[in-house]
């Protein structure tokens, strides 16, 4: 079952075409990886599906209903989404920003328990009493990782739902982005479907169910990772001769050869 | 969760404690907001002591301080207390609005405006109707801030969006605009209307009566749901107005509704007090400091020390030059003025959060 579907998404800014006529449905138990050059309309696309941007032309629709007619407060229960970067305006302990997204629909019973369950997944255990702004780049983004998390799991909705990451390891560490695309990858199940922005290629062979790679406002691959992402669809979409090997652990790489 | 103590600032921000703490911290501005009254209403030309101010006020005992107690100082603490409630109320809730702990109703242009429409009155009004026309000051000047605040929304919004920046730097424009305006008039007014007009620009509470008590109490009070339900918005605002919408908030009634809400209690405030400054400013400032940004603590904390440092401001307008009375505006800036700069200077995550 579809929970999110584009129908012929079409989005342009002033003369510009960004997306021209996009198609796709990802469903619960997906993690769908969007890859693809800087400028190609990733973060466009990831908008409109979040509700933030609109299309001029096609429909967006969300559990088989068209996005613009959900309420915002009950499509929030459903999905719940991490921008590149939140700057926080005011200093707000980590305690604090993990219950600032819970919804004001949402059931407040188990609310200490998804907050300590998100921390100890989003790996800032301890960190509840401390000012999130001087917390470091990384530090912050797991800390909205954690939020959004406590934002689906406090809905007590029981309904599929959808998690929209937008660069969710860009200012990470190497470890930091395993354990992230790991989290996300393990959440993933009957119940939540996630699409993520994501550079690495290497993490979206490894951890994605699904890549939709985006070139010049159009999809140029969409299918399971070992398939889409072949050197010469990424020759042809970055523009660099790339090679695909194997690892002496027997895990796939693509590197610029 | 655990047992060891923790430092207060800590505590009341843990989600364990916060709400207990939260409340403690109220009744403790309740009270010190109490104490401000009985100083207030017992300091002045005559002073009472306390004992006569309760029999005063609980069984009329002597004539004379029964007149002083119920004709001049409790109207006039009063009075002085849900003005400083409003101004600190809608400092607060505009620096939540605006995302920026450094927004005031005198940074947008709302002050200006209505003491401009003040100012049009006492100068243009009164050539025109003699002094009668001072009777309309009070109206004229809450639909002078109305006013800017609905040209300011009509600049800053553009298909359903509102944007903040705008709105900030169009309040500036229409600010020295009004100010222009404002030393225009001042210009051309004759000795009489320049005095009154001291009372605007620096503010007084001179003026007192239980009438105006009640006016600015009544917006006060009414609108207690409406910042209720703000406080909670307010702090998703804090994520920003998209992640705040991904969050469920519908962030454009948030900000109709933030918008009116201070320009309603700002515009009454001007027209029975003149501009009084800094309040706004500087009491949601200390409350962050001590219990961190919550606004469902920030709300009602700020309207009691509000209320308390205006009863207080003013208590020491009328006994510092006595038995002459200073503006209760020199007084504010005195006190604010330096206490900002030097929180300015102290945090600089807040002077970075300007750009």
């Amino acid at each position: 079952m579809a929970l999110i579907e584009l129908r012929d998404v079409t989005f342009s800014r002033g003369a510009r075409t960004i997306l021209d006529s996009i198609s796709f449905e990802v469903g619960a138990g997906e993690l769908v990886a969007i890859i693809g050059p800087n400028g190609a309309g990733k973060s466009t696309l990831l908008a409109i599906m979040a509700g933030a941007l609109t299309a001029q032309s096609g429909s967006v629709f969300f559990d088989s209903r068209l996005l613009g007619s959900w309420n915002k407060s009950d499509i929030a229960l459903r999905r719940a989404v991490l921008v590149q970067s939140t700057q926080l305006a005011f200093p707000f302990t980590v305690d604090e920003t993990l219950r600032l997204s819970v919804p004001d629909k949402a059931r407040r019973a188990d609310l200490a328990s998804h907050c300590n369950r998100a921390m100890v997944e989003a790996g800032i255990m301890g960190f509840g009493p401390r000012i999130v702004q001087e917390l470091s780049g990384g530090e912050q983004q797991r800390v909205h990782l954690a939020r959004v998390l406590v934002q689906l799991w406090s809905s007590g909705s029981s309904l599929p739902q959808m998690l929209f990451l937008d660069e969710p390891v860009s200012g990470l560490d190497l470890k930091h982005q395993l354990s992230t695309m790991k989290l996300v990858r393990s959440l993933v199940g009957e119940n939540l479907g996630a699409i993520a922005v994501v550079h690495d290629m290497n993490l979206a062979l490894r951890f994605a169910t699904r890549v939709i790679c985006v070139a010049d406002g159009a999809i140029a691959s969409d299918g399971p990772p070992e398939s889409s992402l072949t050197p010469e669809l990424l020759e042809h979409v970055f523009d660099i001769p790339m090679t695909k090997f194997r690892s002496n652990s027997g895990a796939q790489l693509i590197a610029p050869s | 969760m655990t047992t060891e103590t923790l430092p207060f600032r800590q505590a009341i921000r843990h989600p364990d404690y916060q709400s207990r703490l939260g409340f403690l911290c109220l009744a403790l501005l309740f009270a010190a907001m109490c104490a401000a009254a009985l100083l207030s209403i017992s300091l002045g030309a005559v002073s009472l002591p306390i004992n006569e101010i309760v029999s005063s006020i609980l069984d009329h005992a002597d004539q004379r301080s029964d007149l002083i107690v119920w004709t001049i100082r409790l109207p006039r603490t009063l009075l002085a207390g849900v003005i400083g409630g409003s101004l600190g109320l809608s400092g607060a809730v505009m620096q939540g609005l605006f995302r920026n702990p450094l927004a005031d109703p005198g940074l947008t242009g709302v002050s200006a405006g209505a003491a401009l429409a003040a100012v049009v009155i006492i100068v243009l009004g009164q050539n025109a109707f003699g002094t009668q026309a001072n009777d309309w000051l009070p109206l004229a000047s809450f639909c002078g801030g109305l006013a800017v605040t609905v040209i300011l929304y009509a600049i800053a919004t553009s298909g359903g969006r509102t944007s903040v920046t705008r709105m900030l730097l169009a309040g500036i424009a229409i600010g020295s605009v009004a100010g222009a305006v404002t030393g225009l008039l001042i210009f051309v007014a004759s000795e009489q209307q320049l005095r009154e007009f001291t009372f605007w620009t620096l503010g007084s509470l001179g003026g007192a009566t239980w009438y105006k008590f009640f006016l600015v109490g009544a917006f006060l009070v009414v609108t207690v749901p409406i910042w209720q339900w703000l406080a909670r918005s307010l702090d998703k605002l804090a994520l920003g107005e998209t992640e705040a919408a991904f969050a469920g908030l519908s962030v454009e009634r948030v900000k109709v509704a933030a918008i009116v809400l201070t320009a309603l209690l700002t515009g009454v405030s001007v027209s029975v007090s003149g501009m009084i400054g800094f309040v706004g400013l500087v009491v949601p400032h200390v409350l962050r400091l001590v219990a961190g940004p919550a606004h469902g603590f920030l709300l009602p904390a700020s309207v009691l020390l509000g209320a308390t440092l205006v009863m207080l401001a003013d208590t020491f307008s009328r006994i510092a030059a006595a038995p002459a009375e200073l503006p209760i505006g020199i007084v504010t800036a005195c006190l604010g003025g330096p206490l900002f700069l030097w929180m300015l200077l102290r945090d600089r995550r807040l002077s970075s959060g300007l750009a």
